[in-house]
């Protein structure tokens, strides 16, 4: 039977190729649609997912709470403002707060963002190093991997960044005095910080002309911090040429905050009562705003409901168009063939082998459909990042397979078999003596 | 399969009679087909020949009477069983010769021998189309092929199973004489090989020789 079943499958499909071609192309292009959006809206949830790097509040300046979390978490918005570094430094000494990473933000460098912040920044995403290290002076940098891909950057090289955080323009203005040093490449992580170039919060300063010389360090921390790491340290010196490590270059809680302003301060909670207290706590300051990232996204998204809704429904449809292609195809074929499937019956055939014949029919279809749909959707958004720059530098590049594609080419197939159960059953009742009869 | 001894019938029909409602159809009293005695079914059209045919090949039920099938020592076929056991009882030749249309002539006997639940002979197969001059469009599909050469890839597929008979049903109409004593020559050969019994349904008296023996079926009329 199964030899029956397939040779027949097979013949018939190829004994009508542009009507199968037709219909596997109409259904292909339903299911591409709907393997799209799925892919959008699977990468956008990891994407805005990682991105936020297990970050509970965003804490910056007054203005929109959503171009706040866009601006300091997925980096692709403008910055509200600056807040005083001593309104960031009495909350990150704040006992609700677990970790509070600074972000100075305010330059970039060929279109990549220059983040000052502070070392724990690599702990948010998980970032280790396949080259170099941590900075450990002012001027210093380490840059992600898409940075050190696109860019073609390598350790030692220097460069002027530029002020503003859009591509560089003829006009723009551009730090030459104060050229930065790639000392470290972070490992791709996946999440936005392979689009970053991070440097010391001082650096950032230094680079727009704001000195800390009057710094001042809180000896009895430094001693009780940084006194095992002194001894271990090959190159310590005294002085100027005083290196310990990364801690004391970005360790904004104990510089003088006068005159300092830093962007952002990435918050995470020690306790779950904070994110009750916190947020309203920090509202209630002059100049400081708290922003959820939780709350930020789902009205990001609840923007774009309407729109990805509106393509998933054109995409059903389109699959439903696809079955009833599989339905019209598959049942004229099927007219046409009554006399092949009596003469099947009359051969010895058993009804349920002509059902499960012209099952069978409609399944390659719709798995064949299926397969190359979800394929075409992956080449072509492999396409459109390798045509686009803005769609390659977010990562949107066609690689990312979801469990829900799975469920999408389990529905097409669904459909594909319904949408021969007709025939199929109109098959199964056929009398082969139709055979006998005919022409008399 | 092995076949019963000659002089057993294959089958045996016994007070057959077939109505469309009040109108009777067809009325056989007595009739049995033996091995290797090639028989012909004579009649007028609508004097139930292909009834006769379906009610034999387990297509349609008949409304009363007895038909037992012996084709060999394992069967002893009642009509409910010859539905099953179609592929390995009989091999047709419908009357416009029809083949599956998306196949080609070696995958028609392929499919036949297939559906015969036996092993697939090609050696046979290839046999039948050589000896029917139709080896070299072995890999065409219907639609390429002649009136003539479906005819006789139709008579192939018949005889593809070796089947204990092989019906043919109104083989020679609309044929010239020429042709139509290549055709009855070429089933009486064929038959021959396969060790097939010959059953043709026919209105055409020309093709009488080729039988022992005839059963003449009258028309409904006459019936009544």
């Amino acid at each position: 039977m199964t030899w029956v079943i397939t040779k027949l499958t097979w013949a018939n499909l190829f004994n009508r190729p542009v009507s199968t071609i037709l219909t596997i192309a109409t259904l292909s292009v339903a299911v591409a649609l709907i393997s799209v959006l799925l892919q959008f809206t699977a990468f956008v949830d990891q994407r805005l997912e990682r991105d936020t790097g297990g970050v509970d509040l965003v804490v910056g300046a007054k203005g929109s709470p959503l171009q706040l979390v866009l601006s300091s978490l997925y980096h692709i918005d403008i910055p509200t403002g600056n807040i005083p570094l001593r309104d960031a430094q009495s909350l990150m000494r704040n006992p609700q707060v677990g970790r509070a990473t600074p972000l100075a933000l305010g330059d970039s460098f060929l279109g990549f963002r220059i983040v000052g912040t502070s070392p724990d920044f690599l702990n948010l995403y998980d970032a280790g190093f396949q080259e170099g290290s941590i900075w450990k002076h002012e001027q210093q940098v380490v840059i992600g991997a898409r940075v050190k891909q696109d860019l073609k950057m390598g350790i030692g090289q220097k460069f002027a960044s530029t002020h503003g955080l859009v591509s560089a323009g003829a006009d723009a203005s551009h730090h030459e005095q104060t050229p930065y040093e790639v000392v470290g490449i972070l490992e791709p992580t996946g999440s936005v910080i392979d689009r970053l170039i991070l440097t010391s919060v001082e650096s950032v300063w230094h680079a727009h002309g704001i000195t800390h010389d009057e710094e001042r360090h809180d000896e009895e921390r430094h001693d009780e911090v940084s006194h095992e790491e002194h001894e271990s340290e090959a190159d310590h010196t005294t002085g100027a040429e005083h290196k310990h490590g990364h801690s004391e270059l970005s360790d904004i809680k104990n510089l003088d905050p006068s005159g300092h302003e830093i962007t952002a301060l990435l918050v995470e909670y020690k306790s779950p009562i904070a994110a009750v207290r916190l947020p309203r706590f920090v509202n209630s300051q002059s100049g400081l705003q708290a922003a959820v990232p939780a709350i930020e996204v789902t009205r990001l998204f609840s923007l774009s409901d309407g729109l990805v809704s509106g393509a998933r429904i054109i995409g059903i449809l389109f699959i439903l168009i696809g079955g009833l292609s599989i339905f019209v195809t598959v049942s004229n074929a099927s007219a046409h063939k009554a006399y092949d499937i009596a003469l099947l019956r009359s051969m010895g055939a058993s009804p349920t082998t002509v059902f499960l014949q012209q099952l069978t029919e409609g399944f390659v279809i719709a798995v064949i459909s299926g397969l190359l749909g979800i394929m075409f959707a992956h080449l072509l958004l492999f396409m459109a990042a390798s045509a686009l720059p803005s769609l390659k530098a977010i990562g949107l590049n066609g690689s990312l397979f979801t469990i829900a594609e799975l469920y999408l080419l389990v529905a097409t197939v669904f459909i594909g078999i319904v949408a021969v159960m007709w025939p199929a059953i109109r098959n199964y009742k056929l009398d082969p003596i139709i055979l006998l009869k005919r022409g008399r | 399969m092995t076949r019963e001894n000659d002089a057993n019938p294959i089958i045996k029909v016994s007070d057959l009679r077939h109505s469309y409602g009040a109108r009777e159809i067809l009325s056989i009293s007595d009739w049995e087909l033996t091995h290797s005695e090639n028989q012909l079914l004579l009649g007028p059209s609508g004097s139930g020949k292909t009834t006769f045919l379906s009610i034999l090949t387990g297509l349609l039920k008949p409304t009363s009477g007895n038909i037992s099938f012996h084709i060999n020592n394992e069967f002893n076929l009642t009509t409910e069983m010859v539905g099953k056991h179609i592929a390995s009882i009989f091999g047709i030749v419908f009357q416009d010769h029809h083949l599956i249309s998306s196949l080609t002539l070696e995958e028609n006997l392929r499919l036949a021998q297939q559906l015969s639940k036996r092993k697939p002979d090609t050696e046979w197969a290839d046999h039948l189309l050589n000896i029917l001059g139709l080896y070299s469009r072995r890999k065409d599909k219907p639609t390429l092929l002649s009136r003539g050469e479906i005819q006789r890839a139709a008579i192939a597929r018949a005889a593809s199973t070796k089947p204990a008979i092989i019906i043919a049903d109104e083989p020679t109409s609309a044929l010239d004489d020429a042709n139509c004593n290549q055709v009855m020559s070429l089933l009486e050969s064929l038959s021959n090989e396969a060790g097939s019994t010959m059953l043709v349904a026919s209105h055409d008296k020309r093709i009488t020789p080729y039988f022992k023996k005839a059963l003449e079926l009258q028309s409904p009329e006459v019936l009544s």
